[in-house]
This record gives structure tokens, sequence and C-alpha cells, in this order.
């Protein structure tokens, strides 16, 4: 603690006694360092609105594959239940009939 | 016009052969077909006889009899010359056709007028007519494609492709339909796959099918046929044989006019780890060794170290002075995608690589092997050859079925994998981020890697974003690396990741378009 703070006071004298011309190009390289540090931050925005946007267009995707699954699911289940079997059976001579029909 | 103009180059195939082709073709349960024999001067009396009988019970069925015998291009060129169909499908004169083969081909075709070439999958079947050797194949790969002839049957062309292409070259028996599929695939508007078994290759003493040492002449042609392709293509490899049926295409920085600038991002937290029974700090290897060895002329290192706030190393570690090295700090809590980012973002090469620092360079042109493959302009990303610490495969890339897992993980590095699998480049649906290239332009369009994952999946997402651009993830055999393991973060998957890898692309996972079911 008493080195830090004594390397604090140090500093502080050093920038006290410090030319202008040294201070200004101090100034500038800090406003250089910032607007860096602005410009990189910024990229990581476009980066990452980016790759949102590509998120979502894939979430999407998924979630399309996710509903054509689930209606195929749920089109198979009620082919199986035995009202639909028995609806079938009963309607099959009407099928038979259009199939010939077709055929003539 | 009929839909489909079958043809068939007859050169003394066995009675039993032939009329169970004969038999397959026949049976077809689609009507709309012509097939266009050529008998090459079979010297086999039985052969004549066996055509000239089926030509006269079926009058969609046009023998020819050469008087000279001239060879398998020769009669496979007579054969087109013939054919009159929309579409040309080439048969064998001993192979069998699946029933379905036709109609199923036609439903296909019928789905996009713009496919002008389609292949199936295939078997083979022994002389007792059992089948085997299931060959599940790829969705198109034109990167596979310039290392074997995985298409190979049964190949269907559109005839006006052909015409355009001029068919068959003198020149290149034996791999004929090698070099017509590489031309037709190279102009054709859209290649189409039909993941059904719908032809039998059937393996006689002396057929290729059996014993791919029978026709060495045929790989010399193949070497040729390849060759061509890559002159056609304007670029610059030089090609080998690599086994019967398989070529390599290796780049060189000297003969090759395509050397962007590249940088190589190294993300590190200065750990150290026992290497081949010595402790050793991975980053100083890692770059000790690229620095040492790589021999490509225009790269730099970024490597992009953890450091805590006030600056100092969190793991100290010591890297020779170069000027190709500079220096990144990351001061966040660990995300290796924020990492690769930042990597990525002070760096200033048109093509990237991101490296872990647990792996070491093997063969000094490593890189040009990788850069290389971005001559062909479908090509986004490209991943080496991962090994182990004992030679054993690491990763060949990833595969999603029937799980997210390495291709040929803990197999041995030199055998060749099912059907060549390990042994030619080829498109995969992902690369490890452990090595990784791509284009800047690419990894700027996609948005970089992912932040949304902390240890995994960032790389396999970054590379199935790539594919919404259209373009392929490339793995290459020819650029090989040691890769020590996930010694850093453990091999265990995080469970936050898996669920949001399965939230963007949950519909890839169980089904991969390059391995089937069989790799």
């Amino acid at each position: 603690m008493m080195s830090e703070a004594h390397d604090a006071n140090d500093a502080l004298s050093d920038l006290r006694n410090a030319s202008r011309e040294r201070l200004l190009t101090e100034i500038g390289m800090l406003r250089q360092q910032n607007g860096t540090a602005e410009l990189e931050a910024a990229k990581r925005e476009v980066l990452a609105s980016r790759d949102a946007v590509y998120g979502m267009s894939a979430e999407l995707g998924e979630l399309r594959a996710r509903l054509k699954s689930d209606v195929k699911h749920a089109r198979q289940a009620v082919m199986q239940t035995p009202t639909w079997r028995v609806g079938a059976f009963v309607l099959s001579p009407l099928r038979f009939a259009k199939r010939l029909l077709r055929k003539k | 016009m009929p839909r489909f103009s079958i043809v068939t180059p007859v050169y003394n195939p066995p009675a039993r052969a032939l009329k169970a082709c004969i038999k397959s073709v026949r049976k077809q349960n689609f009507a709309d077909w012509e097939w266009c024999i050529v008998n090459d001067h079979s010297t086999q009396p039985h052969v004549k006889r066996i055509l000239n009988r089926l030509a006269a019970r079926d009058s969609r069925v046009r023998v020819m009899h050469r008087v000279t015998n001239g060879g398998i291009v020769a009669a496979s060129q007579d054969g087109l010359d013939m054919a009159t169909g929309e579409f040309v499908a080439l048969l064998d004169h001993d192979d069998v056709i699946a029933k379905r083969a036709l109609k199923r081909i036609d439903e296909e075709l019928r789905t996009d007028d713009t496919i002008d070439y389609l292949y199936t999958d295939e078997d083979k079947i022994d002389a007792k007519g059992r089948h085997y050797d299931v060959f599940r194949k790829p969705q198109f790969d034109p990167a596979r494609l310039r290392g074997q002839n995985y298409c190979c049957h049964f190949s269907v062309f559109r005839n006006s492709l052909l015409d355009e292409i001029g068919g068959f070259r003198a020149g290149f028996d034996g791999s004929q339909d090698y070099d017509l599929i590489l031309r037709a695939t190279e102009r054709a508007r859209k290649v189409a796959h039909i993941p059904a078994i719908l032809y039998h290759w059937r393996v006689v003493p002396g057929s290729a099918a059996g014993d791919v040492h029978a026709k060495p002449y045929a790989y010399d042609a193949g070497k040729k046929a390849v060759e061509g392709h890559f002159e056609r293509s304007k670029v610059t490899a030089k090609i080998e044989k690599l086994n019967p049926g398989s070529y390599q295409h290796r780049f060189s920085s000297t003969s090759n006019s395509y050397r962007p600038h590249v940088s190589i991002v190294i993300p590190t937290r200065g750990d150290t780890s026992r290497i081949w029974g010595a402790a050793t700090c991975m980053i100083e290897n890692a770059v000790a060794n690229i620095l040492a060895k790589t021999t490509y002329p225009s790269y730099d290192i970024v490597v992009v170290r953890d450091v805590n706030q006030d600056g100092s190393m969190i793991h100290p570690f010591r890297i020779a002075n170069s000027e190709r090295v500079r220096f990144v700090d990351f001061f966040g809590s660990f995300n290796i995608a924020t990492k690769w980012n930042s990597g990525v973002l002070a760096s200033t090469g048109e093509v990237v690589v991101v490296l872990d620092d647990d792996t070491q360079v093997i063969d000094g042109d490593w890189l040009e092997q990788m850069v290389g493959q971005f001559e062909f302009p479908e090509t986004g990303v490209v991943g080496p050859k991962l090994l182990l610490t004992d030679g054993r495969i690491c990763s060949a890339g990833f595969s999603t079925s029937p799980r997210i897992r390495h291709i040929g993980h803990g197999e041995s590095g030199t055998k060749p994998g099912h059907m060549g699998l390990l042994t030619v480049a080829r498109s995969a649906t992902g690369v490890s981020g452990a090595c990784m290239a791509f284009r800047r332009s690419v990894f700027d369009k996609v948005g970089g890697f992912s932040d949304r994952y902390q240890y995994n999946f960032a790389d396999l997402d970054f590379c199935l974003k790539v594919s919404l651009e259209g373009l392929q993830t490339v793995w290459t055999p020819e650029s090989k690396m040691f890769h020590f393991g996930s010694r850093t973060i453990g091999e265990k998957v995080a469970a936050t990741d898996q669920k949001r890898f399965e939230h963007r692309w949950g519909r890839y996972i169980g089904s991969d378009p390059y391995t089937g079911r069989t790799a």
C-alpha cells in the first residue's frame, strides 16, 4: 500500500513538472488509444449483429423443420387411430371404383 | 424422344452376368427408355446371340456390332452417338440396376429442371449374387471428386450436356467415366444425388470392382483426368496417385500464384502440460514449431494472451523476439469465441488461421496445403488432419451423424477409412477450431464466431453459418498437425453450449450430408 501511494505521488509530480509539449503528445496518444478502442468496440458490435442475424435465420430454419416434423408425426398418429382405420376400410370400395373409372 | 437412353458397351461378359443385366433393365417399373448396346467385337459367340435375341424381342433395344475391337472409350462413344433420349444413363455389361431405378431417377429429375447430372448410391454383388460393400455417398462434393470418382455408378447425364462437352475422350481408357463426370460437373447447372442403392456393381475376376489392382492403366488415366480438371479450373497443383482409385493434390508456394498474407491467431493462457513426457509450455512450443518449420512466405502470428487487470500475464511465458509475432491482451472471462474474434480483429491477413496452443505443426508446407484449397471459389473454411500424439486420428472433420463427433477419431492415421474417406480432401459439415482457416471476408460476412458459446460448438456453428452462404468446409489430409487434446478446458461438452447449438442447428443432428450412415 505504501509503495502504491508512493508511486501515485511520483506520477502526479511527474505530470505537474512535465512540459506542455509532452502533455500534448500524451493527450494525443490517449485520444488515439480511445479512438482505437471505440473502433474495436464498433467492429465487435457489427460482428455480434451479423451473428445475431445468421443465428435468427438458423433458428427460423430450425423452427420450420420442427413444425414439419410435428405435423408429420401428428398425421401419422391420426392415421393409426381406430376411427381412421374403420373409415378407410368403409371407403375402400369407393377408392377402388375411382381407380377403375380413372383407368377407363 | 425417350426419357432415358441407357448406354452399355459390351465385351465378352459371362453369359449369366449379361442375362442378369438384361433382366434388370427389362424389369424396370418405368417404360420410357431405350437401350443403346454396343458389342465391341466380342470374341465369345454367346454375346452376339444373346444381344440379337434381345433386340428382336424388345423394340426399345438397339444393338450395334462393331467390326473391330475399339476399346471401352470407342464403344462407349458409339453408344452415346446412338442415344436419342433426354438423359443418358451409363450401365456396365455385367452390372444390375434396381427395379425402381429409372422411376426413382425420373421422379428426382422432375423436382428440378436444372439437374444436369445425377448419381445414386451403389453396392457390390459377388458371383453368388450376395450384396456387400454398401456405399452411401455424400451429397455432391466437388472437393472429394477431385480425389476419387466417388460418384461412379449409377451416373445419369443430360444428353445436351454431353453434346456440349463432347462425350468421352480417347486416351482415358478405364477412367473414361471419371473424366466425363469431372467435365460434366464443371458445366452442370445442378448436380443431384439420390440416397438410395439403385446400382449393383458385379465383382467378377479381372474387374476393377473386385480387385483395385486389376486395371493399373485405369489409374494412370484417372490421374490424367484429375490433372485436366485442375488445368481447366486454372489451379496449379501436383497430382499424384495415392492408392488405386484415389489421387492427392499438393499445392506449393513456389508454383502457386495465389499466396495471400496469412494471420495465425493463437489464443492461450500460457499453460504448461506434459507433451511426449516433458513439461512444455504449449504456446512456446506451438509458436517455436511454426517459426521453425513453416515454409509459407507471408504470414504473421497473433497470440491472444490472458492477462490480469494490471496487465500482467496469468501464466507468464516467453517467446523469442520475432517480427512475425504480435500479442493481443485478453481481459475477460474465458470465452473461446471472443478470444478468436479479438485475435482476428487485430490481425491483417487476407486468410486467417485460428489455432489452439496445444498443437504442433508436422510438415513445413501445412499452410500451403490449407491456403491452396481457397483457390476453389466454393471453399469457405479449411481444416487439416489432426493427429493424437500416438499417430492416430484426432479429427478428420465434424460429422453430425448420428451425433456430433469427430470423424475418424481414434482410428489409425495411415488407414484409408471407409471408401477412402480419410485419404482424400473432401467437404465436411465442419472442422475443428483447433486449426481452421478461412477468408477474412467470410469471417466479416457471417459475423465471426458466435460468443453465445463459451467452450464448445463455436467452430461448428461458424462452419454452418458459412454453409448458409453456399460455401463449403473442406478437410484436407495433406496438411497434418498434432493436437494434444483439450488440455486447458477438458473434453466435457458444456450443457448450455449444447442447448444453444441445438436451438440453432438441431435439425442437422442425426443426419450428415457428407458422411452418410457408414463413416
